[in-house]
Formats: C-alpha cells, structure tokens, sequence
C-alpha cells in the first residue's frame, strides 16, 4: 500500500513539474512567436533607436531601455542597504515585541497593492519632489525618475526587510554566542560576524528586487510622466513594463508585435539576471 | 458521475444553442462607464468590450461586433458606416483650484500644448513654469483635442493613460494643465472657460463650446441586427437618456 503511495506522489510530483516546465516554454514561445514580425521587420531600430511614435511605424525602445534599467537599479540600490540595516537592527539590537511587529508588519505591506503606492507617489513623493527642486522639475511638476525611483524603493523595502530578516533567523545562534564569547561587542557581532554571513541572501534578495523593479509597471506609470525620452532624475521618462500597459490596450497589427517584443525583451533581461548565489 | 455527464453536456449545449447570442459591442474606453451602465438596464442583453475605438471600427468591419462604440466623429477614412449619436461629450481644459486663471483662448491652449508659451505669466497668471499634462498618443481624448485646437507637434511634461491619473495629477500639481472628459472632473480641478466659453447643456449642444466630441455607435449600413436595433431605441428612449446623462454626458436634441 505505502509502495503504491510512493509511486503515486512521484508521478504527481513529475507531472506537475513537467506541466511548470511546458508552461514556461510555452508562454516563451507564444511570446517569440507573437514579437517575431516586428523583430524580422526592423529588430536593430527596434533595440538601439530611442524613437518610439507607433502612429508613424517607429518602434525604438532604447530610451525606455535605459530609464528601466535605471530607474530599476537606483531602486534597488536605495532599498537593498536600508532594508539590511533596518533588518539588523530590529532583529539584533530590539527587545521581544519588536521584531515580531517588525515581521508582521512587513509582510501587510508586501501585499499592498502596487496602485496604492503609486497614488501614494502621485499625491505625496511628485509633489514634494517638485517643492525642494523647484528649479530642475519645471517642465514635468516633480513626475519622473527621481519619483519612480523613490516608489519603487518604497515598494522593495518591506519584501527586502522580510527576506534578511529571515536569513538572520537562520543563522543559529551558536555563531552569536561564540562571537560574544570572543569578546566582541554587539556592533562588532552584528557588522563583522553576521553581516558577512548574510553574503548570499544579500545577493538573492536584490537579484529577487531588481527583477520585481524591472517589471513594475502600474505605481511606476503613475509618478514618471511616461514621455518617451531619454532618462534624467527630473523629466518624465517611460519605462519598458509601462508602455506596455499603457498601450496593449489599442494596439494592433505592428504596434501590438512591438509590445510583445518588450515583453520577450522583459524576459530575457530577468531570465539572464543571477538567480541564486552558490552556497558556500 | 459518468450516468450524469452526458445528459449534463447535451444540456449545456442546447441551452447555449437555444439562448440567443447577445449583442456585442466593441470599442472606446471612454464610453465605457455610459455603454456598461446602458447594458446593465437595458432589456437586451449587452456585452461591452473595451479596448478603444479603432479597435471597435476593425471588429465591426470584420464582423466580429454588432455595433462599434466610437468616440470621435467618422472620416473619409473609416470607409463606408452607418452612425447613431448617443451622446455628446465635451472635453474640459483643467487647472488648479488654486491657479486664479479662469479663461483662456483656443489659440493660446494650442500654443501652451506645443510648447511656445511655457510661463503662466505670460497667461495672466502668478509667475511658474506651466506644466503640460496629456494623454498618450493613441487616446481617443488626445487626438479629439489635438484635432480641435489645431495641435500638431504636442510638448508635454507628462503624458498620462487616463482621465482619471490626469485629474488625480492636476489637483497635485499647482502648475498643471490638463485635459478630460468633462464627465470626469470633479472639485479637485478647475474647469476653464475656452474663449469665454464654459461647458454648460447649451453650449455644448450649440457647438460654442469648441472642444465637444460625439460617442457614437456604429454600424455596417444595411446589416443592422434586430438586437442591435433594439439597444440603439432603448438607448435613444427616455430611460436611456436618463441613464446617459446620470454619466455626465451631454445629449443631443431628441429628433436627431
């Protein structure tokens, strides 16, 4: 009986890994197939050309490229060591309630809906923005990639905190005790002790983050201005995942093979990303 | 179970076969809200589907729609169809409340939208640079009013993808301008007056208010389904035009 058990969960344990793996390369295929006529038309315009005017047949997506790329690497680059640090504090330096509030906490904001913080950047971050630089935002009102950076951080921050702070969870705490033992003081445990254990996971989450900041699209088209243009802190810019939100809706022909294409574009770029740094 | 499966699906079938296949409508976001709230009471069952109004004129041509939602007047260029008008709705020029400006000329809106004036001093206003908020190239609001004001090479600080985001991004910005529909504003921004003239049901309907598009439904000549005849009299009716106007839109006099 157990032995027909056994046979019977590997078999569902194959086929469901099976039916993950077709689905993939399914949705990757149906997505080639679908970008295929505007890459055979003019796939170098396509990657190196910023003219992106779909009424005249241009399909440049160079600029967006770039303010994706930027937007989404300053993001990370802003929330990676704010939410390391706010995980080490709490963690190893707060007394009991804290960290379990800290957790909780995170994880409600997780699953905030990306709209919310979008509106959040719209009526408090694009504002301000506009109010301490009032010189630099005169044509876009405060709307682009300062604000699409800064909400993207906002929205990296709580799924970064958790995953550190389940790392730090991890490390048994033998390794905080011998650390004491050696005579070492808090901060010195916390900074050359765990810090340096946390390589990986450091890696992983951001690599996790940089993916989730690359396809980000619906708080990111509320607060950058969504003019296609070549990026800059202060002026309205359009990222990848936007414009193809933006304009799925109408598009046709040409047009929508294009949109496609940035998505097969999207995929290559977190698919070739680092998943998993290698243990030591 | 297995007894049961097959009566079940020659059930399904006929019931699907027996019902009739309800009107479709195809076509432009914007008359979304008015088209859905006309379906939802309408005694002829409706499916709407959105996706904008060239996409809504290729279904109809290619007969994978009863009516096509249209919103903005037919060209040459649509070829030849049959258009019924549900309503008229005129697309207001926003600012700040808090911006003193109350009027302005289409001539100056179409230099402000092409970037010639930059300066809301130069307009009459407290000194700042203005911020120009549009809609994205292919909204059916942007070429209503780009076609209107004469606005060829359009200069934005923000190009935003709906009515809603404009108005959400006007009331946050001092030094904004923006357009939508009339049906969308609300307190949070100003309406301006365009040459003296405001939206009202009069002049809209006269035409003095410059920027007023109409929604339209329309069809293959000559291939008008019963269904799709019957939406068109229950939209046309005094329910209709209740519910038409409850959207905020403008109707057109009753005999047109």
């Amino acid at each position: 009986m157990s032995r027909l058990w056994d046979r019977l969960l590997r078999a569902a344990m194959r086929l469901s890994a099976a039916a993950v793996f077709a689905a993939l390369f399914l949705l990757a295929g149906w997505l080639f197939a679908a970008a295929l006529p505007l890459l055979r038309a003019q796939a170098g315009a396509f990657l190196f050309s910023a003219d992106w005017r779909p009424i005249a047949g241009r399909f440049g997506i160079a600029a967006m490229l770039l303010s994706s790329a930027g937007c989404a690497l300053c993001a990370v680059a802003l929330a990676t060591p704010a939410a390391l640090l706010a995980a080490l504090a709490v963690r190893e330096c707060c007394p009991p309630p804290a960290p379990t509030l800290f957790r909780s906490l995170n994880r409600a904001m997780a699953g905030l809906p990306s709209v919310l913080c979008g509106l959040v950047g719209m009526t408090c971050i694009v504002p301000a923005i506009d109010r301490w630089f009032p010189r630099r935002t005169a044509q876009s009102g405060g709307a682009g990639g300062l604000a699409a950076i800064l909400v993207l951080a906002l929205m990296l921050l709580p799924t970064l905190a958790d995953g550190f702070f389940s790392a730090l969870e991890s490390i048994p705490d033998e390794t905080r005790n011998a650390s004491r033992a050696l005579g070492a003081a808090r901060t010195q445990t916390v900074f050359c002790c765990l810090l340096p254990s946390l390589r990986a996971s450091i890696g992983l989450h951001a690599g996790n983050a940089l993916r989730r900041a690359l396809g980000e699209a619906t708080a990111v088209l509320l607060v950058c201005g969504n003019v296609v243009r070549m990026p800059s802190l202060f002026s309205a810019q359009r990222t990848l995942a936007g414009t193809v939100v933006l304009e799925m809706g109408y598009a046709a022909g040409e047009h929508r093979s294009a949109l496609f294409a940035i998505g097969l574009v999207l995929l290559l770029l977190t698919s070739l990303l680092p998943s998993s740094q290698r243990k030591r | 179970m297995r007894r049961l499966a097959v009566p079940l699906v020659v059930l399904c079938v006929l019931t699907a076969c027996g019902r009739e296949r309800p009107l479709s409508i195809v076509g432009s976001s914007c008359m979304g809200e008015a088209l859905r709230a006309l379906a939802r009471s309408s005694p002829q069952e409706a499916e709407v589907q959105l996706g904008g109004t060239q996409l809504g004129l290729a279904a109809l041509k290619e007969g994978r729609a009863d009516l096509a939602a249209c919103s903005r007047a037919l060209t040459p260029a649509d070829g030849d169809l049959e258009a019924a008008v549900l309503a008229l709705d005129a697309i207001a020029v926003v600012v700040h409340p808090d911006n003193p400006l109350k009027s302005i000329e289409p001539e100056v809106l179409r230099a402000v939208y092409e970037g010639e004036i930059t300066d809301w001093s130069t307009l009459g206003s407290a000194a700042g640079a203005i911020v120009v908020v549009g809609r994205e190239s292919a909204s059916g609001t942007r070429m209503a009013f780009e076609a209107a004001l004469g606005i060829v090479s359009p200069h934005h600080g923000q190009e935003l993808g709906e009515d809603g985001i404009v108005r959400t991004a006007v009331a946050a910005c001092p030094r904004a301008i923006g357009y939508l529909s009339a049906a969308k504003a609300d307190a949070s921004v100003r309406m301006l007056s365009i040459g003296g003239v405001s939206v009202t049901a009069e002049s809209v309907k006269s035409g003095a208010y410059p920027l007023v598009r109409p929604f339209l439904l329309v069809s293959r000549p000559g291939a008008v389904s019963p269904a799709a005849r019957r939406f068109l009299a229950y939209a046309a009716g005094a329910q209709g035009r209740e519910i038409l106007s409850d959207c905020g839109l403008f109707l057109p006099e009753a005999a047109a």
